[in-house]
């Protein structure tokens, strides 16, 4: 039966990215078993070991040449692939290693199950970005969300990191819900799951709205952009992200703000400016209204909010509004924009949150802005590190993410879409406010406590309600910040690398136009 | 009207009606109950569709596994009656999810008949046409779900293992901690 | 004479729409929960449809791989509302017993 596709050598060769992992979060497993409570916080070191194994075999596929294609069209590992995986990889790293002191300081005793979800969730991530297959971005969906959901709920005890995990789970699962039927109705139009067979059908039929497959495509279409809109946190279906991102344990918000919308935005330009190449006319218009609306409204909603964690988290749906500005682009250029601003992001957004992680060590509740009062004062390293993650987020030139902004709006501006341009600059530019506010508290103002402005303010906030936590902030914030050793790497990796693609940016460009398939 | 027509109209009506049920009963086991009847008419769908392992498959797992664990976190809570049936949300909202709800359906109703067909040359295109190749008459087309399972859609079939070890862990997570919480 | 492609998927799609209303409409967590159920199913519909009348077996395997996701994603859900609902009874004995000390 010659017709039958069958699974050879050469196909589980193209796993090498995501069989160290594999084997590592089997190893956790059963390692924790055997570990006494103690000693289980080595774990980390095991997951650290698979994210590097999996750097080690992206490596090799990068060296690699020949058939992308593996597992009867199921996943590929071509450049963009790669690319997306080297970026999920890090910010991976960078959770692991901020995530020890967080666990410690809340009381996690399952630290085992921790380290395991957050395996799979990357594992996830890294097949959603190699997914060559509706149904492999269906699975890898799947496979990146639930231990999300459960990671979600992971703070013992508290109802709040409950009820982020519900929110989260619920939200997400209707949006699966959008997203298979979407699949479903592009797979009756075409005939078949795979992306390559459904390029090459939509390349050889004419398309028309009301005849022939055209009304089930034009309808699978919409629904596979609502559905990948929720992932990236597009406005209007944004509502989930600051509540969820301010109940998770915040190593995982890192996780989840970079890693799920790398993986969602490699699979946007997978469907839409690779497979859905031929017909960019019929679905440029909606991305094109979604990329404004996000990049306003993100903003506009980031500078209303007092805490800091769901300040970042509006934050993140303004960032996912630049991206999706590269994705209306619709072409190689918009393409490598992306890419190249979905790698600084990764840094620089991680590492905001790992300074946020670290904050949290001090303080039960979450950072208000108040908390940042006088920071540079008790900690100047950790108030420096936050400032360049902020000028960086802000898009100030010489940090890195300037260099995002400017690849995505260069190719809005090459392209003819040079209203996009503009928006993303007058967007950025407003977007300076918020960044800049939490830079002036932490240097300019001076710590809580140490005025009668500040007393009174905080007998408001006793008086308003939550009197001991407040009491406990008002205590927490006199101290300095005691860095673990873990989050210090984290932080000064991320640092590091925000300056350093901030002043040479070369070398990610180039390497971000080869995985759009540009000299 | 014919008898294929006869079949498809009582179980089109019988899975609309219990689906109305699903979100129209106020206590939440008579929509898990109507959603088991939801669930069997499709299984019936699936057997007019050819599907005989699917509509087996959907017997067991969804009807069987699925609906067991949901009665059976339903009738759990249900003693708490008053957090269960919480006030639901108001008027209006309600009215724009129910509007927002028909105008979709008549969308796709609308987009669907205007002459909506399949490709003629979709089908054969791709290396998974096993179908047509196997089910011929004499051999049954669960030979062909399963040769395109563990041939063409290995990768994806074993993937499902990752994800039933997230949800395994999950339980777990989830399950054990308020025990550990309760002992102090 | 045979039932037509498109009257599948119009089931499909007011099932669906059944669905959406439901998560739209509903408070309570688990007939939310219920209502997505009803969404997934209703796209399996469609895939079953698709995949009669194209002759083609993805749409099979992609049914069976998503009841499969279903049934996970149910432990998970339910696992979650069952612990939401169980510290929310333990806060209340607590505060029982604070009141009382």
């Amino acid at each position: 039966m010659n017709f039958i596709y069958t699974v050879s050598n050469a196909d589980w060769g193209h796993l090498l990215a995501l069989a160290p992992l594999v084997v590592t979060t089997a190893l956790t497993m059963l390692i924790d078993i055997f570990l006494p409570a103690k000693a289980r916080s080595a774990l980390v070191a095991v997951a650290l070991a698979g994210v590097a194994g999996s750097g080690a075999g992206v490596y090799m596929l990068y060296q690699s040449s020949g058939n992308v294609l593996a597992f009867n069209g199921m996943i590929t590992t071509d450049h963009l692939a790669l690319f997306g995986s080297v970026i999920i990889l890090v910010t991976t790293f960078l959770s692991l290693l901020i995530a020890p002191g967080y666990i410690e300081r809340q009381g996690v005793a399952q630290q085992g199950e921790y380290y395991t979800l957050v395996q799979l969730a990357a594992l996830g991530m890294l097949l959603l970005t190699s997914a060559a297959s509706l149904m492999t971005i269906f699975l890898g969906i799947e496979l990146l969300s639930l231990p999300l959901y459960i990671l979600c709920a992971f703070s013992p005890g508290q109802t709040k990191a409950y009820e982020s995990g519900m929110k989260y789970f619920m939200l997400s699962a209707f949006a699966s819900g959008f997203l298979l039927y979407g699949m479903a109705l592009t797979y009756g139009a075409t005939g078949t799951t795979q992306l390559a067979g459904i390029q090459n059908f939509l390349a050889n039929h004419q398309f028309t709205l009301t005849s022939g497959f055209g009304p089930y495509f034009i309808m699978g279409m919409a629904l596979l952009i609502i559905g990948l809109s929720f992932k990236v946190s597009a406005i209007p279906f944004h509502a989930w992200t600051p509540d969820v991102y301010e109940g998770a344990p915040t190593p995982i918000t890192a996780m989840m703000a970079s890693g799920t919308k790398t993986a969602a935005f490699v699979v946007f330009i997978r469907l839409f400016t690779e497979t859905f190449g031929s017909v960019t006319a019929e679905w440029q218009g909606i991305i094109w209204a979604l990329a404004i609306i996000t990049t306003i409204g993100g903003n506009i909603l980031a500078a209303t909010q007092t805490n800091v964690k769901r300040m970042l988290a509006y934050s993140g749906v303004a960032h996912a509004g630049y991206m999706l500005i590269g994705v209306a682009v619709a072409n190689s250029l918009g393409t490598a924009g992306v890419l190249t601003y979905l790698a600084v992001y990764a840094l620089m957004n991680t590492g905001a949150f790992g300074v946020l992680s670290a904050l949290e060590q001090q303080i039960d509740t979450n950072v208000g802005l108040d908390d940042l009062r006088g920071l540079a004062s008790r900690s100047p390293l950790l108030a420096a590190a936050m400032a360049i993650f902020l000028f960086a987020l802000a898009g100030i030139p010489g940090a890195a993410g300037f260099i995002g902004k400017y690849t995505v709006f260069y190719a809005a501006a090459v392209s003819g879409h040079i209203e996009l341009t503009i928006i993303g600059v007058l967007a950025s530019a407003a977007g300076f406010f918020y960044y800049l506010r939490v830079i002036w508290m932490m240097y300019f103002v001076p710590p809580a406590g140490s005025s009668a402005e500040s007393e009174s303010l905080h007998a408001e906030i006793i008086s308003a309600g939550g009197s001991a936590a407040a009491a406990k902030v008002s205590i927490a914030t006199a101290a300095a910040v005691a860095l673990p050793v873990g989050a210090t790497i984290a932080l000064f990796i991320a640092a590091v690398g925000v300056i350093g693609f901030g002043i040479a940016p070369a070398e990610i460009i180039q390497l971000a136009r080869n995985a759009a398939g540009l000299p | 009207m014919s008898a294929n027509i006869l079949a498809f109209s009582a179980v089109a009506a019988l899975a609309i009606a219990s689906g109305i049920g699903v979100i129209a009963f106020r206590n939440a086991i008579y929509s898990a109950l109507s959603l088991i009847v939801n669930l069997l008419s499709l299984a019936l769908f699936y057997l007019i569709l050819n599907g005989m392992f699917i509509a087996a498959a959907q017997v067991l797992i969804y009807a069987g596994a699925i609906m067991v664990l949901f009665l059976f976190v339903v009738t759990m809570l249900s003693s708490d009656k008053a957090e269960l049936q919480t006030s639901d949300r108001i008027s209006w909202q309600r009215l724009v999810g129910v509007i927002a709800g028909i105008i979709f359906a008549a969308a796709a109703s609308f987009l669907l008949l205007v002459h909506a067909q399949i490709a003629p040359d979709a089908a054969a295109q791709g290396s998974n046409n096993l179908f047509t190749q196997i089910s011929a008459p004499g051999s049954g087309n669960t030979e062909a779900f399963g040769m395109a399972l563990f041939h063409g859609f290995l990768f994806p079939f074993e993937v499902t293992s990752a994800i039933i070890v997230a949800a395994i862990l999950g339980a777990v997570v989830l399950g054990r901690r308020s025990r550990a919480k309760s002992e102090d | 004479m045979a039932v037509s492609l498109n009257s599948y998927l119009i089931v499909s799609a007011i099932l669906f729409s059944i669905g959406v209303i439901g998560v739209l409409v509903r408070r309570n967590p688990l007939v939310i929960f219920m209502s997505i159920e009803l969404m997934l199913n209703a796209v399996n519909l469609t895939f079953m449809a698709f995949a009669n009348a194209l002759g083609s077996v993805d749409g099979w395997v992609f049914v069976f791989i998503s009841l499969t996701v279903a049934a996970a994603e149910v432990v998970v859900g339910l696992a979650i509302i069952v612990a939401i609902f169980r510290t929310r009874k333990e806060i209340d004995i607590d505060e029982m017993n604070t009141l009382k000390g």
